[in-house]
């Protein structure tokens, strides 16, 4: 599993702990990559994926009262659930809408439960963008 | 005029991002077992 996760482009390294059930990615900068390319790699393998603990750069999009989590790169889209500890406030990331951010999270495997692609998150940070840090 | 451009053109390339806005940076994925 190891390999076939490693042939991902993008990917930078990967662990797979059997004993602990979790497979381990680190991303390069500049990637593509959709989580989708790892639960596939992790199936074909004979394993099912499940959770996922996220660190991801994107984002947020509101619309209406929903917020969304756009991963531009890639086109990906989340909705994203603010009920686990260390969330923010819905008005704490509607503030920082259309702005660079990194948020960590839970992406839960699609089940009844979830049929549509959730971001539960954990904690968040604003990404500087370059412009702004010109003198 | 063309000297002006390509000092623009190499100030773009010097503010461009270090690193990319929008993409994942690390996934810890569990393959089995409990979420």
């Amino acid at each position: 599993m190891r390999v076939a996760i490693g042939k991902i482009d993008g990917v930078e390294s990967v662990e797979v702990s059997l004993n602990e059930g979790v497979a381990r990615i680190r991303l390069q900068s500049g990637n593509k990559v959709r989580l989708e390319q790892f639960t596939r790699a992790v199936e074909e393998k004979g394993f099912t994926p499940k959770a996922a603990r996220v660190t991801v750069r994107g984002t947020i999009v509101v619309e209406g009262d929903k917020l969304q989590f756009r991963v531009v790169g890639t086109g990906d889209s989340y909705a994203l659930s603010l009920e686990r500890k260390g969330a923010p406030t819905a008005d704490q990331l509607k503030e920082q809408a259309g702005k660079p951010i990194e948020i960590d999270g839970v992406v839960p495997a699609p089940d009844k439960k979830h049929p549509s692609r959730l971001l539960e998150v954990t904690g968040w940070e604003a990404v500087l963008d370059p412009a702004e840090r010109r003198p | 005029m063309k000297r002006i451009a390509l000092m623009l053109a190499a100030l773009a390339i010097l503010a461009a991002p270090a690193t990319a806005l929008a993409e994942f940076r690390q996934v810890h994925l569990t393959i089995f077992g409990m979420d």
